[in-house]
């Protein structure tokens, strides 16, 4: 799954999908590829409300480096 | 009693204090009513009793400074009143109208006596503070600027500024951590004093840290709990306000008070008046990009069914109209074959016949003409018989004469050509052999005489008799013109021969090489 995509991203382009599919802009043709897309979209967004994510671990390391940086 | 010694009146130091103690209490007898800025207010736990210090500035200046004293009971008085009205302790830094009497110690010396403490007089302060507050922020242009930043879409990274063991923050957490939906936030505590005048030093400190990190956090929540109304007033500080108001990402606050909102409040992009309000404003962000997650979901679901069955009704009906329109061209071309075949089947019916009869009359005809034909010929065919024998017999007889006559000639003049040939034959061959045997001798004669010159030709010979092969790259040299000075040359003599370089050329019939 594409941890590269920011969930602002992810939402604008699942917006975008869900619109041109209430709209009936989707051919047929197009259609699949779009659902797929649209789910791994929905799975990106709602692992990004509920997913644990290391960056909070990071910026403790960096605090503990810098802290024992200026003691040294 | 002063001495007096040689003319000269002393006064102990005691005697001095005493009179100036004297003079003072004298001159100041009742109480009066001072401003001053209580730069600092000095309490003593232990005792209970405060020794504040009293100034007042002019133009940043210090143009007056007297120390005081406030008892314990008096202090506990005031504080309370202080409480009360202005919701902020007696504290340092504050401008205070104070009720104070005048006293004189030997061995403290001067300082006031306060028995009061007027709390309205110091609200005003504190209001006045607030909007200098308000109007230089905005005078800088900054007033907006937290609020002006644009808020992420999910605020899911939350640097907390907070009291590891205050309410409010246990409150905050529950609320998002508990959360029932799943949510994850994540957060980092910053802890920080948020009470009283160290707290403006302390919550500054912390937001430079998150500032370090600020890629790492999408907002920054101030939170304080359950310290009820008392020791706002550092959140109208100028340099705290100016911090929030400046920060590079949204400061959200969650104080948790009721009444007037402090100048950092007002900065902040979003102030909750409580810890658990503030949880529950980040909690419907995560609502409002969920729910659309939701709907798309089932528009999805909905509209792509929907949209399939369209086309499927769409495909459907072509197809039926398709045989429809089939059947009738089927049915419409079949009509025509099959009218178009009782077509031909009469007209073939009617051909048929005509040929039929037609055909009948030339039999007839045929029939009637070759029989004709036939009777002809056999009587054709009857003569030309009777003539053909006739011939037959007369041209037998004379063939066979000739035949006989030729035949007895051809034998005579074979044994006649064969013995003549044979004598022919013998004579050949005797003369052939004959021929060959001087032809052979004369022919010896010539090979030995050339043998002969062809030994005075051999250029070992030659060499023998002292001549020698002068060679240049191979080639025997005829000419000394084609030979250069410095050029190698290799001479050839009967037994052996000599390597050499040209020293002299000249070119001329004759040849000359040096060593």
């Amino acid at each position: 799954m594409s941890n590269q995509l920011s969930y602002t991203a992810a939402f604008e382009e699942l917006k975008t999908i869900v619109e041109e599919i209430e709209d009936g802009e989707i051919t047929v043709d197009d259609l699949s590829d779009k659902v797929k897309r649209a789910a791994l979209l929905i799975k990106i967004c709602k692992s990004k409300l509920t997913e644990t994510e290391a960056d909070v671990n990071k910026i403790l390391e960096d605090l503990d480096r810098e802290g024992t940086g200026e003691e040294s | 009693m002063p001495e007096i010694i040689a003319e000269k009146t002393i006064f102990t130091l005691a005697e001095v204090a005493r009179s100036i103690q004297k003079t003072l209490q004298d001159r100041y007898r009742s109480v009066y009513w001072i401003k001053a800025e209580m730069n600092k207010l000095n309490h003593y736990s232990h005792s209970g009793h405060c020794y504040p210090e009293l100034l007042e500035k002019k133009d940043g200046k210090v143009i007056a400074e007297i120390r005081s004293t406030l008892w314990k009971g008096d202090y506990q008085r005031i504080n309370q009143h202080f409480l009360e009205l202005t919701k902020e302790p007696l504290k340092n830094g504050i401008r205070v109208l104070l009720q104070a009497s005048i006293t004189y110690d030997p061995i403290h010396g001067l300082s006031l006596h306060i028995v009061d403490i007027d709390p309205s007089f110091s609200l005003g302060e504190l209001e006045r503070e607030k909007q200098l507050s308000i109007e230089t922020l905005k005078s800088h242009g900054i007033f907006d600027n937290n609020k002006q930043l644009s808020f992420p879409l999910l605020p899911k990274r939350i640097a907390i500024i907070s009291v590891e063991t205050s309410k409010g923050y246990a409150d905050f957490l529950k609320i998002i951590d508990g959360n029932p939906y799943g949510y994850y936030f994540e957060h980092q505590l910053f802890p920080a004093l948020l009470q009283g005048d160290k707290s403006v030093s302390s919550i500054i400190k912390q937001l430079k840290e998150v500032a370090k990190h600020a890629d790492h956090f999408d907002v920054v929540a101030i939170i304080r709990g359950g310290g009820g109304e008392i020791g706002l007033s550092s959140y109208n500080h100028l340099d705290l306000a100016t911090a929030i108001a400046t920060f590079p990402i949204p400061v959200i606050t969650g104080i948790g008070h009721a009444t007037n909102e402090t100048v950092s409040e007002m900065v902040a992009y979003k102030n909750a008046i409580t810890p658990s309000e503030l949880a529950d404003y980040l909690m419907q962000h995560f609502h409002r990009f969920a729910q659309p997650i939701t709907n798309a979901e089932k528009v999805l679901q909905l509209k792509t069914k929907q949209l399939l069955r369209e086309k499927n009704e769409a495909l459907e009906s072509t197809i039926k109209y398709f045989r429809i329109s089939t059947l009738n061209i089927v049915k419409h071309h079949k009509q025509q074959t099959s009218s178009l075949l009782i077509y031909l089947l009469q007209h073939s019916k009617y051909r048929l016949a005509h040929v039929r009869s037609t055909f009948r009359q030339n039999e007839n005809q045929l029939l009637v003409q070759t029989k004709h034909v036939i009777i002809n010929g056999q009587s054709n065919i009857g003569h030309l018989a009777q003539r053909l024998k006739r011939e037959n017999v007369h041209l037998g007889k004379h063939f066979k004469n000739n035949l006989l006559q030729l035949k007895d000639r051809l034998t005579a003049q074979v044994e006649l050509t064969s013995t003549e040939n044979q004598s022919v034959l013998k004579d050949a061959e005797h003369r052939l052999s004959l021929q060959s045997k001087s032809y052979l001798q004369l022919k010896q004669k010539d090979i030995g005489s050339w043998e002969r010159h062809l030994s005075l030709l051999d250029p070992h010979q030659v060499l023998k008799r002292g001549y020698s092969i002068t060679l240049k790259a191979g080639k025997a040299i005829t000419d000394a013109s084609t030979v250069n000075m410095g050029n190698q040359i290799k001479t050839i003599f009967a037994f052996g021969e000599v390597q050499s370089e040209v020293t002299f050329v000249k070119a001329s019939k004759k040849t000359d090489t040096h060593e």
